[in-house]
């Protein structure tokens, strides 16, 4: 049983996006304003919300039971809790027994309480994180402040993850720790107060529109749907996020390799078409020269791995720091680039296309994209409309097929028989089908290793 | 299990990650028999994600090859017709990754280790383990679990006299990351409690409204004890009833078979353990399949599962040689490939699943591959097939002699009697020596070991009927599906080229005399074929262990099989000259010993 093609096209489809930001922001267009992919549609700055880890015992200077530690905290899961506000409270036993007290560090929301711990995690407003925070090491070591510097595991400069041990002293049993409640860079030392200043990095985020198109809807806060108009190709593997940028084709056949001299200084912000197959020092020369994206039939895996920084092993792509996208529309290797796809690409020469080279190829199949701008979408326009193709496909004479697999990977034929047993080259007994290639020779091929265009 | 069976006509399905296989078994003259097999590509993903689709396929082949009707309208004929229908239909599965599970437990190589043991055992990927004790900041650790979105936790720790506080704070974590299930809806993820019997009300107050809690016995009621079924069985239950419900076209799967339709790794598992008492010995199973390996041990009468999830050959095979190295897996191969295509090789494998090897170098690549594959997945079940850690115990003179100490190895290189393959590599290997090799090379048993193949990819299908119809899966085991490749032995030594090992006599029954040697470096046959049994008599010179010990003389009964008695005088592990072209010429030498390809293909060293 032969395959169908995962290769997509639907030609001239209407498409909406949500285009949000992760945490809430000010949104920077209007409803029916017209779009280009480089608009911002939404942006905020902030600190990111750390979760800061607060140990009620230890705070406390007490061992509690689950019980005792349930009575102590004031604050529940999803509780607002601001800064300095009261966490906990604890009154020792006695008539006279005196009430201890823990007040949160930042103001934030309550995620997580461990009773069974005795902590609270807080999950800090990301709007109102504070840049610079203040650890006193000095009080928590109980050392005096002016020798802290010898207690010290960072310098200033120093980078620190969160929770990692800041300072560490002997103390009445084994040692005691200050460890880090954020992650950033140890600004400075304060040797007259026994504190170090962390500063914390400031995270930028904006969403873009990714493709020319309309705002079709706002979401309050975070970002708005954007639609447009184009041809939709879903490809078979890609490599890199979100780009976008003018169509150039490079090469004059789906069967031709994308060479290195084409990638030329003015081919930077561009997404460049090839045929094939890119090699590593084409697509080395379109990072280095700013261009967006590439489209190509196939490159090697172990130059994409080269390109990425990383292994690809499991198939799942999208999160590579790359400025550069890459999509494969037909797979590993040299591989001709579908006629139908290639002439649609080539008639759209100078069209602005956006692409997304996030892949996943199981476990909830994540294809790369390209669309091809074809317009801007009447107002309350449709959706993309869903093609469900069935994966597997009966052969009958005359279907159009592409082999999979060696000795004829990559090559296109017609049907001419199908469903005969026949022994391989490996003595595998399969079902087989006649092909007659393009250049007219009459192969037998397993079912199987065929894919229906 | 059920009462009685009045089967005669019965229909199993293995839905696989790749390709969904489909056999019909009939009863014919009092025993029964494989009527038919067919298969079809699995459709559990993207653009189709209804696995039935992939069903009806397989079922309309096996209509095809067996000129008998099955479906009408889509829809089982039931019950069985002289020439039409089946009385019963039974499934396992493992496409859309299978069972996969989150565990936790309060130290890692204790309670934690026992509910990856019982997770695994009841045929579960198991995602991540959380422990107390795990090196990750608490919020890490609930981020984790929430982006995990598994189908099932399982939730362990302390001794049933022990302290509560930190298997509570462990529920706490999970309470936390109010967790999803894969497959979205509306339902709460199943949590099973398998701890300390004190935390029970403690852990159902901190989960309760977020999800669902089940309580079994504790994994580890005390250090020194394992109690892993209570906790397999409830898996299994709740898998059946809570998990996959929720996979796309798995309603219609569960309401055809009735219920019975198991994790693939828990049928296969059932097999081995039941071959693995039918032989009275030592058994390690494989199963290779698209996304992942699974291994099953039975050593000394205890049994291991483990599923190594991304490792497999389809979906996995990039992860393979990025686990490997692609030097490991070109050292196999009796020709020249290049780095680079040996890669796009595998990228493309993953990408397009379904395709067959079509040339000998690709078959012997999918081969190289496969051996790295179940190499990797076996050293991964060794880390869990072993004595519990944390136990202080006291030993006698003879446990410390037979015994292996707590938390080694239960599998050593001298103890496994039996291996036996399955999955679409090994069971569909054109040739008997290539599957053997395959086998071989990769788990390089010493001693006397014999070779079993699931000739008809079989396994699964037998373990969820042996549930139903245990005597049908037993005749059907023996007559259709296990077939003997052969014995081979092989010392446990590192030897010199040319060194002799040992002198081997074979008495066949009938009264004939063979004899051989076992030569350092070699690997050779000799004929015992299937059915064949004789008396093998080995003589190892000093220092050279072939089961009996350094130096001793070993008598035994061996088994033929279709690839026959092997002589691996290759040494533990298997070491290649430095030099490649000598060590090319050296695996010729072993694949043309076997006559594991066609000698054509060998001829200067592949082609």
């Amino acid at each position: 049983m032969a395959v169908r093609t995962q290769l997509k096209i639907t030609p001239n489809a209407l498409l909406r996006r949500y285009r949000n930001l992760a945490l809430p922001g000010q949104v920077l267009v209007d409803r029916d304003e017209e779009v280009t992919p480089d608009t911002v549609v939404a942006r905020t700055e902030m600190v990111p919300g750390d979760p800061w880890t607060v140990d009620i015992t230890r705070e406390l200077g007490l061992r509690l039971t689950p019980e005792q530690a349930r009575r102590a905290i004031l604050k529940r899961v999803g509780d607002r809790v601001e800064n300095q506000e009261t966490l906990a409270q604890y009154r020792l036993p006695g008539v006279l027994g005196e009430t201890r007290t823990v007040r949160s560090p930042i103001t934030g929301t309550v995620e997580f309480v461990s009773y069974a711990y005795g902590r609270v995690l807080i999950r800090e407003d990301a709007r109102l994180a504070q840049r610079q925070v203040v650890v006193n090491v000095a009080r928590q070591l109980d050392v005096w402040p002016r020798t802290i510097g010898m207690y010290l595991r960072y310098r200033e400069g120093d980078e620190v993850r969160q929770g990692a041990a800041l300072a560490c002293a002997p103390g009445g049993v084994g040692l005691l720790y200050s460890y880090t409640p954020v992650a950033g860079v140890v600004e400075h030392v304060d040797r007259r107060t026994g504190t170090v200043v962390i500063s914390r990095p400031t995270l930028p985020a904006e969403v873009d529109a990714y493709f020319p198109g309309r705002v079709h809807e706002l979401v309050p806060s975070l970002g708005a749907v954007v639609g447009t108009r184009g041809d939709h190709v879903l490809g078979i593997f890609g490599l890199g996020f979100e780009n976008h940028g003018t169509l150039r084709v490079l090469v004059d056949s789906p069967r031709a390799e994308l060479p290195a001299e084409a990638v030329t200084p003015d081919c930077g912000g561009k997404v460049l078409v090839g045929g094939a197959y890119i090699g590593f020092e084409a697509l080395r020369l379109a990072l280095d020269r700013g261009v967006h994206g590439v489209i190509v039939g196939g490159a090697d895996h172990t130059d994409l791995e080269r390109l990425a920084g990383k292994v690809i092993g499991v198939g799942m792509t999208g999160q590579e720091e790359l400025s550069l996208t890459v999509i494969l529309t037909e797979g590993f290797g040299f591989m001709p680039m579908n006629r139908d796809l290639f002439d649609l690409l080539a008639g759209a020469e100078g069209s602005v296309v956006s692409i997304n080279g996030t892949t996943q190829v199981r476990a909830g199949v994540v294809r790369p994209e390209i669309i091809v701008h074809r317009g801007l979408p009447d107002r309350g326009g449709g959706d993309l409309p869903d093609r469900v193709i069935p994966p597997a496909a009966d052969l009958v004479p005359g279907t159009r097929v592409r082999l999979l697999r060696k000795p004829h990977l990559g090559q296109w034929g017609i049907v001419v028989r199908a469903g005969d047993l026949a022994a391989l080259e490996t003595e595998a007994r399969v079902t087989v089908a006649e092909v007659e290639l393009e250049n007219g020779r009459r192969v037998a091929v397993p079912e199987a290793n065929l894919e229906v265009h | 299990m059920r009462g009685e069976p009045q089967h005669e006509i019965v229909l199993a399905t293995d839905v696989g990650s790749t390709t969904t296989k489909a056999v019909l078994l009939e009863m014919s003259d009092g025993e029964w028999r494989l009527a038919g097999q067919a298969q079809a590509p699995t459709t559990v993903e993207s653009p189709t994600e209804d696995v039935m689709i992939g069903v009806r396929n397989a079922i309309r082949r096996l209509e095809q090859a067996t000129g008998r009707e099955l479906l009408d309208g889509g829809e089982l004929v039931r019950p069985g017709q002289r020439d039409r229908g089946v009385d019963l239909f039974v499934s396992t599965s493992s496409a859309g990754g299978g069972l996969q599970m989150a565990v936790a437990g309060v130290v890692r190589t204790m309670s934690a280790e026992s509910a990856e043991r019982a997770a695994l055992g009841a045929g579960a990927i198991v995602a991540d383990v959380i422990s107390i004790d795990d090196a990750r900041l608490i919020v890490e650790r609930i981020r984790r679990v929430r982006e995990l979105r598994p189908d099932m936790i399982l939730l362990s720790g302390g001794t049933d006299e022990g302290g509560v506080s930190q298997v509570a704070a462990v529920a706490e974590y999970i309470a936390a990351a109010k967790p999803t299930p894969r497959f979205g809806g509306t339902r709460r993820v199943p949590v099973i409690f398998a701890g300390n019997r004190r935390a029970r009300e403690y852990v159902r107050d901190v989960l309760e409204g977020l999800v669902d809690v089940y309580v079994v016995d504790n994994i580890r009621p005390t250090l020194e004890e394992e109690n892993l079924a209570p906790a397999r069985a409830e898996i299994h239950r709740l898998y059946l009833e809570h998990v996959m419900v929720q996979a796309p076209g798995y309603p219609d799967l569960l309401r055809w078979a009735e219920q019975v339709v198991e994790p693939t790794p828990r049928a296969v598992g059932r097999m081995v353990e039941l071959l693995a008492r039918d032989r009275e010995a030592n058994v390690v199973g494989l199963d290779v399949g698209g996304a992942t390996t699974d291994v099953f041990s039975v050593t000394g009468g205890r049994f291991f599962r483990t599923v190594s999830a991304n490792l497999g050959m389809s979906y996995s095979m990039a992860n393979v040689m990025a686990e490997s190295g692609p030097a490991a897996v070109l050292r196999w191969l009796p020709f020249d490939l290049e780095d680079k295509v040996l890669s796009n090789w595998n990228a493309n494998k993953m990408i397009r699943p379904t395709t067959l090897p079509q040339t000998l170098d690709e078959l012997m690549l999918e081969h190289a591959m496969a051996r790295e594959a179940i190499r990797l997945s076996y050293e991964h079940h060794h880390t869990l097939a072993r004595g519990l850690k944390g136990v202080a115990c006291r030993r006698t003179l003879d446990d410390v002699l037979i015994q292996p100490p707590p938390g080694r190895p239960v599998i050593t290189p001298t103890n496994v009697d039996l291996v036996i393959g399955s999955g679409g590599v090994v069971s569909h290997a054109p040739r008997p020596s290539q599957a053997l090799l395959l086998l071989l090379d990769s788990l390089q048993p010493a001693g006397i070991t014999t070779f079993l193949l699931d000739s008809g990819f079989l396994l699964p299908h037998l373990g969820v009927l042996a549930l139903v119809h245990p005597a049908a899966a037993t005749d059907i085991l023996w007559r259709d599906c296990v077939v003997a490749l052969g014995t081979v032995v092989a010392p446990l030594c590192r030897p010199r080229d040319g060194q002799l090992l040992a002198r081997v006599r074979v008495t066949l029954p009938a009264g004939g005399v063979r004899e051989d040697r076992l030569v350092g470096g070699r690997l050779a046959r000799m004929d015992l074929g299937p059915g064949e049994r004789a008396v093998m008599e080995a003589i190892p010179v000093r220092g050279v262990d072939v089961g009996a010990g350094p130096g001793r003389r070993i008598l035994r009964e061996v088994v033929g099989g279709r690839v026959g008695l092997v002589l691996d005088g290759r040494g533990r592990p298997i070491r290649f000259p430095a030099d490649p072209y000598a060590a090319r010429s050296r695996l010729v030498k072993w694949l043309a010993a076997l006559d594991a390809y066609p000698a054509a293909s060998l001829a200067e060293g592949g082609r």
